[in-house]
């Protein structure tokens, strides 16, 4: 992860500034930086949302296409991660340095959507054993200001919202061969259900309490942090220890309770504002890049 | 004898015979287990590798087989970034290509490093880093054999080659998992069949440093309500508990081997 | 707790209304600035065919016969007689290297610090071993320039018991340009902190010290916790750098004080939304041109 190096006077004053609810930009130890998302921002993309929190900036794209079935699930899709940490957004990802994180990154993804009910993948199955639809999500880093698992699952939640699938028939010929058809209307689409989909929450864990959503400051005097994964409807389906120090067990059940009761409201803002944005239609102006 | 260019190799593309299988008649309603699988633990047994660990769990019908080994300290090639404190530890994670049930693995998949990630953010908080400034800790795992939890064996191997390498630590790391049956029961140090079931609630991996009741690895998936994922993080603790002791007898055996006999001289 | 997810709006641009439109010579590289050839080539200028060209985008200054041109976003470049707060970044052989926003890092000997307990003395080699013990790696430290170097280096020195190690508190960033040169740049604002305008750049906000007990040289920090008030007076003021930074205005002690006093109706985390910063800016704005009218 991209680091700071901060003096032993100034961890000690974030550390004493944690215990005492009152973080270095005014924030309590639940509190979220202001999080903007778009949808739509690349055109080509079957889906693509951007998520801009703090100086975090993360850019979703997700392309539908049609392959086969994996043997052993063959009446399902599936969903293939791939991060990717750009130069732009540290100067230590230069070249190769940022392989290992964007592995780490897409590892956890693959591990909190591995389960039956985050995505409904048989909706992405055209014909068994032979067709189906692989969604390759795409997740670029273009800006690293901390805190960058809980910005990239809700940057997929919000291009998974956004993602058009057009619908496909399977036409079968007199001679038994398969021919596929496209319908030709580009409204004719399946949306995908993300009631379930979840979102990643990072507690940090500094002195004796836990934070939200740590700034790279905050970060560099966290000994360990819990990754939890959370639904909309309060499920946890997945969770992953990270950093150099260790845990007490309390904390751990503390971090679960906090880790639920902040993925809640997250979920709850962001499904407020992917249906508004919806609402506004054509009318809403697209900021993109530039704003 | 070289290699024979006219033999004809396999076929590029092959398939486990158990994917044709006629899925398996509903099993009796598993248990709640709360007791781990009886463990044997042997260390001290490579003759290369400055510290190594054999963990076998599981016994009857086939268990979970785990070799583990340490190196180090070296010295480091490059540092880089704030490691001028503290040694690096690296870990590698593999399974032997037949380990596992079902379709042969192939090596270095994602799953590998990222429980080779997991291994390392593990065990980093009970090696005792700063007292090896610029050197570097190789830890290696082999699992031979996968027969359910194979990640918290791996846990409990690797740390029982750090100790046995003489590696300062601040205490064992013992691992232990659990799985979640469909019902909801709770099984502690699941077998392959009951981690595999398609519609287990999830898998949960957790690793303790019992003296110091210290949480230092959690690992889990699948879907969990808030007080199931509670009371399962304390069963895991308890287990990790009654394992402690077995990896301390076989620690403190090992230690014995080393120890010379003294010769008894020319009478 | 509060989560706040919102659609972004499209960055206004800055209403120069309420600025004297002075007239800024505004160029890019390549840009002519004069044909005429009596003019002295200052920084940031190339000679070319007679004409003078800029070889940085930003504004051209004219003193008398010299023609420089001032990059508006760059590295700090130093002075002699600078204020920098600095950041350790390496440990080496009787000097240590600090990271001050420039295009080198600056150099700081061991004999331009005070050693502890105030001793006028020559360095002697335990000094050299002790070094780390005196400033390691990350410290944050407050020193003057004392000499620049010909490839651009700065020499620091901390001889005053005004610099030295700086103990608990806030850094922010921003440009080396905002900051005004000024005759001092250690402020106790009436609000109940202190501040230091670094001219690199880096501003450090901490609680004012009660007494000035006569510290060896700055060595010694003080670790006890900082009072819930006085955090709340820091990180007002840091959210206030950040919003004039971002908004372009120049530093200095008036106008923090009226950002600061701008700010006071907001809760501390709604400083960080952008139509609550545009709307204090404004203020201070309003108020600095009332102040100068």
């Amino acid at each position: 992860m991209a680091w700071v190096r901060l003096s032993e006077a100034e961890k000690v004053y974030i550390a004493h500034g944690v215990q005492e609810d009152l973080r270095q930009d005014g924030r309590s130890c639940e509190d979220y930086r202001c999080i903007e998302v778009e949808t739509d921002v690349v055109s080509n993309t079957s889906g693509s949302a951007r998520v801009k929190l703090g100086h975090t900036d993360i850019l979703v794209g997700i392309k539908a296409e049609m392959g086969t079935p994996k043997l052993e699930r063959p009446h399902e899709g599936c969903v293939e991660f791939f991060v990717d940490c750009s130069a732009n957004a540290a100067p230590e990802f230069e070249g190769r340095g940022g392989e290992e994180l964007g592995t780490e990154i897409a590892n956890t993804l693959y591990r909190m959507f591995n389960n039956e009910s985050s995505l409904d993948l048989k909706a992405l199955c055209i014909s068994q054993a032979e067709h189906c639809w692989i969604l390759y999500v795409d997740v670029l880093l273009l800006e690293c200001g901390g805190n960058l698992f809980d910005a990239i699952s809700i940057g997929v939640k919000a291009a998974l919202f956004n993602t058009r699938i057009p619908k496909v028939r399977i036409l079968e010929d007199e001679e038994g061969s398969k021919e596929i058809e496209l319908s030709d209307d580009p409204y004719d689409c399946i949306r995908l259900n993300v009631e379930n989909v979840p979102c990643i929450i990072t507690l940090s864990k500094i002195g004796h309490r836990h934070v939200v959503d740590a700034t790279l400051q905050e970060e560099a005097c966290t000994l360990a942090s819990l990754l939890v994964s959370v639904t909309s409807k309060g499920l946890l389906t997945g969770m992953k220890k990270v950093g150099k120090g260790s845990l007490d067990p309390e904390s751990i059940f503390e971090m679960i309770e906090t880790g639920k009761r902040v993925g809640k409201a997250v979920h709850v803002s962001l499904q407020e504002i992917l249906n508004k944005e919806e609402s506004l239609g054509k009318q809403r102006q697209k900021v993109g890049f530039l704003g | 004898m070289p290699g024979d260019s006219r033999r004809i190799r396999g076929p590029e593309e092959s398939r486990c015979p158990l994917l044709y299988a006629l899925p398996e008649s509903p099993q009796a309603p598993e248990q709640a287990r709360t007791e781990p699988r009886p463990l044997y633990a042997r260390a001290g047994l490579l003759s290369q590798a400055k510290g190594s660990a054999y963990i076998e769990t599981g016994g009857g019908g086939g268990g979970t087989k785990v070799l583990s080994g340490a190196s180090g300290p070296r010295e480091a090639e490059r540092r880089d970034g704030p490691g001028l404190r503290g040694a690096r530890l690296v870990c590698e994670f593999r399974w032997a290509p037949f380990a596992r049930l079902g379709p042969r693995c192939g090596v270095g998949t994602a799953l590998e490093r990222e429980l080779s990630l997991a291994l390392q953010e593990s065990l980093e908080p009970a090696v005792r880093l700063e007292r090896y400034p610029r050197a570097q800790i190789h830890v290696w795992v082999l699992v031979l054999e996968d027969r359910g939890s194979a990640f918290a064996s791996a846990l409990s191997a690797a740390s029982l080659a750090l100790a046995d390498a003489g590696i300062e630590m601040y205490d064992v790391v013992v691992g232990c998992a659990l799985s979640r049956g469909p019902g909801g029961c709770l099984l502690l140090d699941p077998s392959d069949r009951d981690e595999g079931r398609p519609k287990s609630g999830g898998c949960l991996t957790l690793a303790l440093m019992p003296a110091l009741n210290q949480v230092c690895g959690l690992l889990c998936n699948g879907e969990w309500t808030e007080e199931s994922l509670s009371q399962a993080v304390r069963l895991c603790m308890e287990g990790c508990h009654r394992l402690y002791p077995v990896l301390q007898q076989c620690l403190v055996r090992a230690t014995k081997r080393k120890i010379s006999v003294p010769q008894s001289g020319p009478a | 707790m509060a989560v706040e997810v919102r659609l972004p709006a499209a960055r206004k641009r800055g209403s120069e209304v309420l600025l004297p439109e002075t007239n800024r010579h505004l160029v890019a590289p390549g840009d002519t600035i004069t044909t005429d050839t009596g003019f002295m080539r200052g920084h940031g200028t190339y000679m070319e065919d007679e004409k003078l060209l800029a070889s940085v985008a930003g504004t051209v200054e004219r003193v008398n016969k010299l023609i420089c041109v001032r990059a508006l976003k760059t590295r700090y470049n130093g002075e002699v007689g600078d204020i920098v707060v600095g950041r350790i970044t390496e440990v080496q052989q009787r000097r240590w290297k600090v990271e001050t926003n420039s295009r080198l890092d600056s150099v700081l000997l061991l004999s331009s610090v005070n050693l502890p307990g105030g001793e006028l003395r020559r360095r002697s080699v335990e000094d050299e071993l002790a070094m780390r013990d005196y400033l390691q790696e990350g410290d944050l430290i407050s020193a003057e320039v004392q000499a620049v170097f010909s490839d651009g280096a700065l020499s620091l020195h901390t001889r005053s018991l005004k610099y030295g190690k700086l103990g608990q508190g806030v850094l922010v960033q921003v440009s080396p340009s905002l900051v005004k040169r000024r005759k001092t740049h250690f402020h106790n604002l009436p609000c109940g902190a202190s501040i230091i305008l670094g001219n690199n750049g880096f501003i450090w906000i901490f609680p004012t010290p009660e007494q000035r007990e006569e510290e060896a040289g700055g060595f010694i920090m003080n670790l006890e916790p900082v009072s819930l008030p006085d955090r709340e007076v820091i990180s007002r003021l840091r959210n206030c750098l950040l919003a004039l930074s971002t908004h372009k205005m120049m530093l200095y002690d008036t106008s923090i004080l009226y950002c600061y006093e701008a700010s006071l109706p907001h809760q501390i985390k709604d400083l960080l939304k952008s139509e609550v910063m545009e709307e204090i800016v404004m203020e201070t704005r309003q108020r600095l041109v009332e102040q100068e009218g």
